[in-house]
């Protein structure tokens, strides 16, 4: 093992110094505190992890890829990180971390102190273990969705659907495909190999049998946990305020993923327990698909009508011979009928299965494990939402603490915040509108008076390459991105454009002051982003 | 076996949803029985009548979720036939597909007697790769609309736009559901109201296939407001559901607005559907069902295809109710003694039935209006305002006078809802009527302060006229060659020209297939077999042969002359003709707007000709062609690109070139169907070249497509996934929109 070398970032003066990496379309964060003994900075990783092929184009013209962003990370930090915080098990936020036993993975040769994970992660905690199980259950419905739409191959499908669901499937599991997803599903639980080549179908009841219990990233988890040689924490939202070891000054407080779990799906509240279809709840994306496919599977049809009235799809062929009953001539030669190909509609009740994706990497976002940190000299916080969407932002306005005898809550301390970081990439739902006096924790809750001076965004996004994609994503969403410039005064910080850019609105001599001192805070390299928050009072008074 | 008479066909269906559970009090109302006219499909009684495959439409039951088909049904069978068909029963996938048979066949016959013709599919476009040339799309007859009642597992049900047809969709009911109850199934295609609401969207679409496209606020607001009221009306006008709500109200004519409510209840099918009557009325703190006031406020703060939609349902509503009260109002004095008021108690059952035959009649006369006013819109980037200067001036032309107060009732409802055409001074009903010609030409010449004779006009009226009486003449003529320079664009027309001539061929062929069906019994004379396609191309009205009641006759007679009045329109257009119809012939024009190839001149799309036949006030027929001519031009976000684009060289080829939006523009005329003269002329609100139009698009495109409903994609769909997208309203609440 090579020899750690000094970091070379320099701890700061005070407060904290952030660091958004150029791996790619994700999140990488480094943040690092000055310890109260030694020069040795405290250095803190928030995931590390990237959409594949989302890497900046001029760091591709450079032949710079993933593996070098984390030899850039080894300089830096010299090779110690202090804690790992894992917000979530999405592609994006975890593509950066070994798999067990991949000794030759870039990051293998790190040390990792502790590790920081939500209670989701707890494979003790009984809510969360449920909640994967119905999660493993959707994964496999949407897996085995995947398959049948690429074994219509575009006929009677909608165009570009399997395609899409690829995505996600990749963003969860890292595999493309539904038949790879249940494979490595069937495996895992030691489900005989004949169930896995006997078909998808067969994958699916056999993984299904056995419980499966999520499978997201999981192995590059399993991974990183081996390599801790500290503890590893799960953290619950109104958990006591976290401090940092050797650091003074600085509290964390956890505020996501909920542990209500109407608000951790965020979307259809599973109510009563007897109107479920497996996972789903009736009516919800996803319910029909897992109708089809869990009753479906062995000879029989998950027909709502009874069998006198069924007649299998492959009795209909186009070989139905002249004299046959002419019902099932009638069913072959319309629906079959070669000049109608256009028509048909194997694929098309598969549509559901995009708002099941959708749907599923919503629920996997809210799982969030989301921070504040707080500087306590200056009470400036820091928020870091990993991809927490709606159901999560609800739930913070509950929380509170109880920090040297007085009471402090989220509220409070979003009212502080000077830096944000955009929850997913700046998309839709994962930074809430509203107003102060709105019920909900939003954008507007945060940076009040003074405060507002200073605020900064940075928003993990290689905004060309998500914008640029054939089905574009919207990440981030306009009215976001407007929503931050407006409210950080064009301070805002993405992967790509990485270059700070200061808009009309904000170019008259009053804002000078403002972005000499941004920009002196801030430096945009090769590598990283970088923006120094310091723990001084804000600048009080002036507009 | 020659019937003696020709026999409508009888079907049942399920008035109300059956799954979802509702009160016994409607019991007897849950079924009705649909008449079919005889000529849309005319039974044969010797054969079997499977799917139902008919003219228009033909059934296919496949589950693809469930692997599985279900046996078509035989409507012919003697046991169905002669039992009105199969009772209704929703564990029989039969009767499903008897019940979406009927009631979309229901509708079509609606349409046929509003418009007076037959109603055609949009037409099936496919596209074809060339090797080494640019991939061609062609346009044909699309025969029938396919229905799947089984097609998906959702909730759900929409109509495919590039497949033609209507998928249904069936679920198991929710916790959530209002009404069916927990665990059970439900099936889109049992509901009345889902099976008219995509039949229309269907019959909308081939009648406007650019309504579907999402270009201002109110385009798909208007398809799904349109496909509810009819789906509303369609339902009313069957008099034996409206008794028991009737008998309700007492007698007391100011309660006669709970019809509100039972239009609301119609809508309550589980998993959608409520929203567009949203507006007619609300249960309140008493547990009362009370009708809501109009709120001419509701439609400025009213954003997407919904709760827009939902204005437009209420309106129309509130213009229905004013109508039938007016019209029962003798009724309640009659039966009262002169009071008006009814004693209290039981309503008198004879009163109970004239009422609710009343208000099916009024339902029948409403949704007429609104189908005939289909017509009378401009062909593309249409608004509510449009609309209602369509209803006015359709039934004014059809009935000057406004005997019933019909046209009033529909100004104060409109007016009170606050939907009203931009740019109108008064709001009256002369003001509201379409422009005629020569109110039209009047004002162009008082706008540019010139004073010159009305007599150009009669160069294209004879023109026109010659068109359509002597296609095969005028395509003769066009066909001789004319100063297009170019080999590349000689081709092209000639090309044109071609296409015009196989689909006039395609209507004598056709005509001339049904002549040799006599030459198996006949001994007097045989009609030849084979003739060459040339002798059999006809130099009459293509439009009237045959009576057009086939409609493969009628979409290629359509087709052949929307092909000839490109040619005359591209031969001899006159400034002063684009002045007076908003249409833009210039070469000038900005580099953005679509030129023709073949004229390197703006292009024109002829998107429609087609007949309207009705039935004037002393029951006499009228007659007139509707014609259609759109242009497009290509949109940019940015203005400076916009800047950039309109300045470039002129370029045909350009029409393919990337855009962030189409624009489009164009002009409805109305031309008499003796004299050829034009009536009217109906412009969409801005012209092709008009940078006003193009900001106010650019805003509207620019405003939906930020706007998302998920974590990943635009709030844009497009026009194939437009009507399955329209029906899963996204559920935005504290995001950014």
């Amino acid at each position: 093992m090579t020899k750690p070398p000094t970091p070379r970032i320099k701890a700061p003066k005070s407060g904290v110094r952030v660091r958004m990496y150029r791996q790619g379309h994700g999140d990488c964060f480094l943040l690092t505190f000055r310890r109260s003994r030694g020069a040795k900075p405290f250095f803190m990783l928030i995931d590390c992890g990237r959409k594949k092929g989302s890497t900046p184009a001029d760091l591709k013209d450079k032949d710079i890829d993933m593996d070098a962003v984390i030899e850039a990370l080894w300089v830096d930090t010299g090779g110690k990180l202090d804690v790992v915080v894992v917000t979530h098990e999405h592609e994006d936020h975890v593509s950066g971390f070994p798999k067990a036993g991949d000794d030759s993975h870039p990051f293998s040769k790190f040390h990792v102190e502790d590790l920081w994970l939500a209670w989701t992660e707890d494979g003790t905690d009984a809510d969360a273990n449920r909640y994967r199980e119905l999660y493993g259950d959707k994964l496999l419905t949407l897996a085995l969705a995947h398959e049948k739409l690429r074994a219509l191959q575009g006929v009677g499908a909608p165009d570009g659907v399997a395609d899409e669901i690829a995505e996600f499937l990749e963003l969860e599991t890292g595999h493309r495909t539904g038949a790879e997803v249940l494979k490595e599903a069937c495996i895992e639980m030691g489900v005989a190999p004949r169930d896995i080549s006997a078909g998808p179908e067969q994958a699916f009841a056999a993984a299904r049998s056995t419980k499966i219990r999520g499978k997201r990233y999981k192995e590059r988890l399993a991974g990183l946990r081996s390599m801790v040689k500290g503890e590893i924490k799960f953290l619950s939202p109104g958990d006591p305020p976290l401090p940092l070891k050797g650091v003074k000054g600085v509290r964390v407080y956890p505020f996501g993923p909920p542990r209500d779990q109407k608000l951790l799906t965020s979307l259809n509240p599973h109510q009563s327990e007897e109107f479920h279809i497996g996972p789903f709840a009736m009516g919800e994306a996803g319910a029909g698909l897992f109708a089809a496919f869990a009753s479906g599977t062995e000879g029989a049809t998950s027909s709502p009508f009874a069998p006198r009235f069924v007649i299998r799809q492959d009795q209909i062929s186009d070989s139905v011979a002249e004299d046959a009953p002419p019902e099932l001539a009638y069913l072959s030669r319309t629906y079959l009928a070669e000049d109608d190909a256009d028509q048909r509609i194997d694929g098309d009740w598969m549509g559901e299965a995009e708002a099941l994706a959708l749907r599923l990497n919503s629920e996997v976002n809210n799982t969030s494990l989301v921070l504040a940190f707080e500087l306590e000299k200056s009470g400036r916080t820091l928020l870091f939402t990993g991809d927490a969407q709606r159901g999560s932002w609800m739930s913070w306005s509950d929380l509170s603490w109880q920090v040297d005898g007085s009471t402090v809550t989220a509220k409070d301390l979003l009212a502080r915040c000077t830096f944000y970081k955009a929850g997913h990439h700046g998309s839709h739902n994962a930074t809430l509108n509203g107003t102060l006096d709105s019920p909900h924790a939003n954008l507007n809750w945060m940076a009040q008076g003074a405060y507002a001076q200073d605020f900064v965004a940075m928003v993990p996004s290689n905004k060309t390459w998500a914008w640029g994609k054939s089905r574009p994503w919207r990440h981030p969403m306009k009215a976001i991105e407007h929503a931050l410039i407006n409210k950080t005064k064009s301070r805002v910080l993405m992967i790509e454009p990485h270059e700070p850019e200061r808009h009309d609105a904000h170019s008259g001599a009053e804002f000078d002051a403002m972005w000499a001192a941004f920009t002196k805070a801030t430096k945009a390299e090769e590598f990283a982003i970088e923006h120094l928050v310091e723990d001084t009072e804000p600048a009080s008074g002036e507009t | 076996m020659t019937p003696e008479f020709r026999p409508p066909r009888r079907l049942n269906v399920f008035a109300f949803d059956p799954s979802t559970a509702r009160s016994f009090a409607n019991c007897n109302a849950r079924t009705v029985k649909i008449t079919l006219p005889y000529e849309l499909d005319p039974p044969d009684l010797g054969k079997p009548f499977y799917g139902p495959k008919g003219k228009y439409v033909e059934v296919v039951d496949f589950d693809p979720a469930s692997g599985a088909f279900y046996a078509p049904v035989n409507l012919n069978d003697d046991a169905v036939m002669f039992n009105d068909g199969l009772p209704p029963s929703p564990e029989n996938p039969q009767f499903h597909q008897q019940m979406v048979y009927a009631v979309s066949m229901n509708t079509i016959a609606a349409f046929e007697e509003a418009l007076g013709r037959v109603v055609q599919w949009a037409p099936t476009e496919k596209k074809i790769e060339r090797k080494g040339k640019d991939p061609e799309w062609t346009y044909d007859f699309t025969r029938r609309l396919r229905i799947y009642p089984h097609a998906l597992r959702e909730a759900n049900a929409y109509y495919h736009p590039a497949k033609k047809a209507l998928l249904f969709g069936y679920f198991t009911a929710g916790p959530d559901s209002t009404s069916a109850p927990s665990g059970t199934t439900v099936f889109t295609c049992l509901s009345h109201d889902i099976i008219v609401h995509e039949t229309v969207h269907a019959i909308l679409d081939g009648l406007h296939p650019t309504f579907a496209e999402d270009a201002n606020p109110d385009m798909r607001a208007l398809h799904e407001a349109f496909a509810d009221i009819i789906a509303l009306f369609q339902l009313f006008s069957f008099p034996s559901v409206l008794e028991e709500q009737i008998a309700k109200t007492r007698g007391d004519l100011s309660r006669q607005n709970l019809l509100g409510e039972l239009a609301q209840e119609f809508g309550q099918a589980v998993g959608r559907g409520c929203s567009l009557r949203d507006f007619l009325g609300s249960v309140n703190e008493h547990g009362v069902w009370e009708a809501q006031e109009p709120d001419p406020t509701k439609l400025r703060d009213a954003t997407g295809p919904h709760d827009r939609g939902a204005v437009l349902v209420a309106a129309v509503f509130r213009a229905f109710l004013t109508i039938y009260k007016t019209r029962v109002g003798d009724l309640f004095r009659i039966a009262s003694n002169g009071s008006g008021v009814l004693r209290d108690g039981a309503i008198d059952p004879d009163l109970k039935r004239r009422l609710a035959s009343e208000a099916a009649q009024c339902a029948r006369r409403v949704m007429r209006i609104c189908i005939r006013a289909m017509d009378y819109t401009p062909p593309v980037n249409v608004s509510f305002g449009d609309y209602l200067r369509a209803i006015i001036t359709a039934d004014r032309d059809l009935f000057p006078e406004d005997a019933q107060g019909y046209r009033a009732a529909f100004i104060e409802a409109f007016a009170s809802w606050g939907i009203l055409p931009e740019g109108i001074a008064s709001i009256s009903e002369p003001a509201l009527c379409w422009p005629t010609l020569d109110i039209a030409e009047a004002d162009r010449q008082a706008l540019r302060g010139i004073s010159e004779d009305m007599s150009w006009l009669d160069k294209i009226h004879s023109n026109l006229g010659l068109m359509l009486s002597q296609p095969r003449k005028m395509l003769s003529h066009f066909a001789s060659p004319m100063s297009i320079d170019g080999e590349d664009r000689r081709a092209r027309y000639q090309e044109e020209v071609k296409r015009a001539q196989v689909e006039a061929q395609q209507v004598g062929i056709l005509i001339h297939d049904r002549l040799t069906r006599f030459n198996d019994a006949s001994t007097t004379m045989t009609v030849k077999e084979k003739v060459p396609a040339r002798a059999l191309q006809l130099d009459v009205n293509l439009l009237e042969v045959d009576d057009s009641r086939d409609r493969e006759i009628v979409y290629h007679a359509s087709s052949h002359y929307q092909r000839l009045l490109w040619l005359l329109m591209n031969s001899a257009s006159s400034p002063r003709f684009a002045e007076l119809t908003g249409l833009t012939f210039s070469p000038d024009a900005p580099a953005t707007v679509r030129r023709s190839r073949t004229t390197l001149l703006p292009s024109l799309h002829v998107s429609a000709v087609r007949i309207a036949r009705r039935q004037g006030q002393r029951g006499q027929p009228e007659r007139e062609y509707v014609i259609e001519v759109i242009q497009t031009r290509r949109g940019y976000f940015d203005p400076d690109r916009q800047a950039h684009e309109d300045a470039r060289p002129i370029d045909p080829k350009d029409s393919d070139r990337a855009s962030d939006f189409k624009f489009r523009a164009g002009t409805t005329f109305l031309v008499d169907a003796r004299s050829f003269k034009i009536r009217r002329l109906i412009r969409s609100t801005y012209a092709v070249d008009d940078p006003d139009g193009l900001t106010a698009c650019r805003a509207y495109v620019d405003g939906t497509d930020a706007q998302a409903a998920n974590a990943f994609y635009s709030g844009r769909s497009s026009r194939a996934a437009a009507f399955a997208d329209l029906h899963h309203p996204p559920h935005i609440k504290d995001g950014f929109r």
